[in-house]
């Protein structure tokens, strides 16, 4: 109960000064020249999540042995000409001050270029070096991925699921203002800013962690979800129920025939069903074969709207494409519980 | 091939708001002028000019006060644990590797008090670790290194706060046309499109780039809105206004690209009577996005259009889509493209022609 209630710091803490003192203890039986290497590389590997962390090894890794191998090519090009060898030294600080904050892999890969230049300044830089380096780097990558995953590991799995709860309970609120829109006289959708807002945020969010997933997935190979497929198909259906959103503004308002109510309140519950299906979906992890879906018959509802008298042309296309953006959320449920 | 090009994104494009260019920038001019310092008074030192560049990143913060609150912060912190790091080196290896690994815990540990410490704790750590590898040999060292570490500082706050300084207020109207630079940039890709100038692949390809391009810039707008800080109420509703109608010039953007997308996925030819409105449609904001302004004191957005004109052509490519003998689902398609160009212009089109 206790270990379960530690907050993400002290477990990355614990993870982080558990990683240093395996690397510390290693190098005091091995005879590591240069354990700092080892040292610096598992903590700064230390991640939010498992799956971060094994991106993010896997990229120092790789982005260590391609900017060191690089990186000693321009060191002995330019060794004798001091002019080239400041300008590549520049450029590297440069570039990984340029990286730091948007691309993890270009920063390393710089990085590394610069540990070349910086060593052949204050002592000597060779291939022997350059071997050195990189299993170094291993060493403290394999420790930062084993603490990461022994000791109190966070999964990017559960985050993904709850993300994506998240973001389905704001398409529940899209979903449910849609169809009370219909039948509105004064339509202003100003008062969903902060619904606009917060969906993008989350779905950025799920993004994010989606992609960070996919690396605990390649590692277990047990998972049956495509996080990054999921996270295409939840990007459509959001862009399909928010536009769908958008455009409910230009409609008239809807007759409010008991025929119709009736239609359009079936097609929001059935449309409401399949989300909670789907957020099912996620707190089931992934076990797509026990949920199925509705197949929602949304054209079923166009002939009655286009026999509305009060309705001009140009009224009955902007509810068929209103009509449009929901069959492609249909299809993309389908999808969905076909992955 | 995705890979490839997202690899080349990340490459060429992660810095829409050239704001890693400028601290890139800055950074290795803070770090040019340490070494030098460093290389004329004091035996080429390098643990200075390292701490400098840790230093110049060390600013996270909303507000200015609470940035240079940071930094000074970062720097008391970098400079003890450097020193006390090279006094535990001296005095015994089994001490410094303790509390290498007492600051492992601790970097990671004060992260739950926010955002600011994120980041300076572990550029804590890192100097505290340089100790090891570049300790000073001697006393004379010692005190170089503490006066090349003090120097650091005035070097770090001058440069960061006062040489072309991160305003927020700056960013803000750096942004604002850069939106619009690659709204027109999306909206030429479409254009050459329906002027059959590039092929679909290429114009899906393109035109996705550019629109995620155009939803991240929107999304750091987002962040940026919150940290200007206005005077006037007035002002802060018209900054909330004008995301609003970036966030819904952004969703017409996409409207209008999903739509014609659907029309390459479905192999669905424009009909002849709907390109000279389309084009047309298109030259006028591309007019529009040109002429965006923004007032630098109040915040209000203008641009100069003809709004009776884009009403015209709007009303064509509409009746033109209305008059069309084509199957339901294709004039869905067309009919989407002209609810993306009503989104495009929508709260604009409220503004100056309904009102």
């Amino acid at each position: 109960m206790f270990i379960a209630n530690l907050r993400p710091s002290t477990r990355l803490a614990l993870q982080a000064s558990i990683a240093l003192t395996c690397v510390i203890v290693l190098s005091s039986f091995l005879p590591l020249d240069h354990a700092y290497w080892a040292m610096i590389t598992a903590m700064l590997l230390i991640s939010q999540t498992l799956g971060e962390g094994l991106k993010k090894a896997s990229e120092r890794v790789l982005m260590t042995i391609l900017g060191g191998v690089v990186g000693t090519a321009l060191y002995f090009v330019s060794k004798d000409v001091p002019t080239l060898f400041l300008i590549f030294i520049v450029s590297s600080v440069f570039f990984i001050i340029y990286y730091f904050d948007t691309s993890f892999r270009f920063a390393v890969f710089f990085m590394t270029i610069s540990v070349v230049f910086l060593f052949a300044m204050l002592k000597s830089w060779n291939a022997d070096l350059l071997l050195v380096r990189i299993y170094e780097t291993i060493i403290g990558a394999f420790f930062a991925i084993f603490t990461g995953a022994v000791v109190l590991p966070i999964r990017a799995a559960n985050k993904l699921n709850r993300s994506a709860e998240e973001l389905i309970t704001q398409l529940e609120a899209v979903l449910d203002n849609l169809f009370k829109f219909l039948f509105l006289d004064k339509k202003d959708h100003r008062q969903f800013k902060k619904l606009y807002a917060n969906i993008v945020v989350q779905f950025l969010l799920f993004r994010k962690v989606a992609k960070i997933t996919s690396f605990e997935r390649w590692a277990r190979a047990i998972d049956p979800k495509d996080p990054t497929r999921m996270a295409e198909k939840l990007r459509a259906l959001t862009y399909y129920l928010t536009t769908a959103l958008h455009i409910v503004q230009l409609i008239p308002v809807a007759p409010h025939t008991p025929l119709l109510i009736e239609k359009l309140e079936s097609l929001k519950k059935d449309f409401l069903e399949n989300l909670s299906r789907l957020k099912s979906f996620f707190s089931e992890n992934g076990q797509a074969a026990k949920i199925e879906f509705l197949d929602i018959p949304v054209s079923n509802c166009l002939n009655d709207f286009k026999s509305v008298e009060t309705w001009s042309k140009e009224d009955y296309f902007n509810f068929r494409a209103l009509m449009y953006n929901l069959s492609c959320a249909n299809a993309i449920f389908a999808d969905f519980f076909g992955l | 091939m995705k890979f490839l090009d997202n690899l080349w994104v990340e490459l060429f494009f992660s810095d829409p708001g050239y704001l890693c260019l400028k601290q890139a920038l800055k950074t290795v001019t803070a770090l040019l002028l340490s070494v030098a310092f460093c290389h004329f008074f004091l035996e080429n030192l390098i643990a200075p000019p390292f701490l400098i560049i840790f230093l110049m990143q060390a600013h996270q913060g909303k507000t200015k006060k609470q940035k240079m609150f940071t930094q000074a912060l970062a720097f008391i912190v970098f400079t003890m644990c450097f020193f006390i790091g090279v006094y535990l080196k001296a005095y015994s290896l089994l001490v410094f590797h303790s509390g290498l690994i007492l600051l492992a815990f601790l970097a990671f540990y004060v992260q739950r008090f926010g955002e600011r410490f994120t980041r300076f704790p572990l550029f804590a750590w890192v100097m505290y670790f340089f100790a090891l590898i570049l300790p000073p040999q001697n006393s004379t060292q010692l005190w170089y290194n503490f006066i090349g570490v003090l120097m650091d500082f005035p070097i770090t706050f001058i440069l960061y706060f006062y040489v072309f300084p991160d305003s927020n207020k700056k960013i803000f109207f750096d942004n604002f046309r850069l939106y619009y630079t690659k709204c027109r940039q999306m909206l030429l890709v479409l254009q050459s499109f329906f002027q059959k100038k590039i092929s679909a692949a290429d114009f899906t390809a393109n035109m996705q780039q550019k629109l995620d391009g155009i939803r991240d810039l929107v999304l750091m707008n987002q962040s940026v809105f919150e940290t200007v800080e206005t005077s006037h109420a007035d002002h802060q509703l018209a900054l909330d206004e004008y995301y609003f109608e970036e966030y819904e010039r952004t969703r017409g953007l996409a409207m209008a690209f999903e739509a014609t997308k659907h029309l390459c996925a479905q192999g669905i030819g424009v009909p002849e009577s709907l390109s000279p409105p389309i084009l047309k449609i298109m030259d006028y904001y591309l007019v529009i996005f040109q002429s965006m302004r923004i007032d630098d004191k109040t915040y209000s957005i203008d641009c100069s259009f003809n709004a009776a004109s884009l009403e015209t052509a709007l009303d064509a490519y509409k009746n033109a889509v209305l008059r069309l003998d084509l199957p339901e689902n294709q004039l869905t398609i067309f009919w989407n493209l002209y609810l993306g160009f009503i989104q495009m212009s929508k709260v604009m089109r409220d503004k100056y022609v309904y009102r």
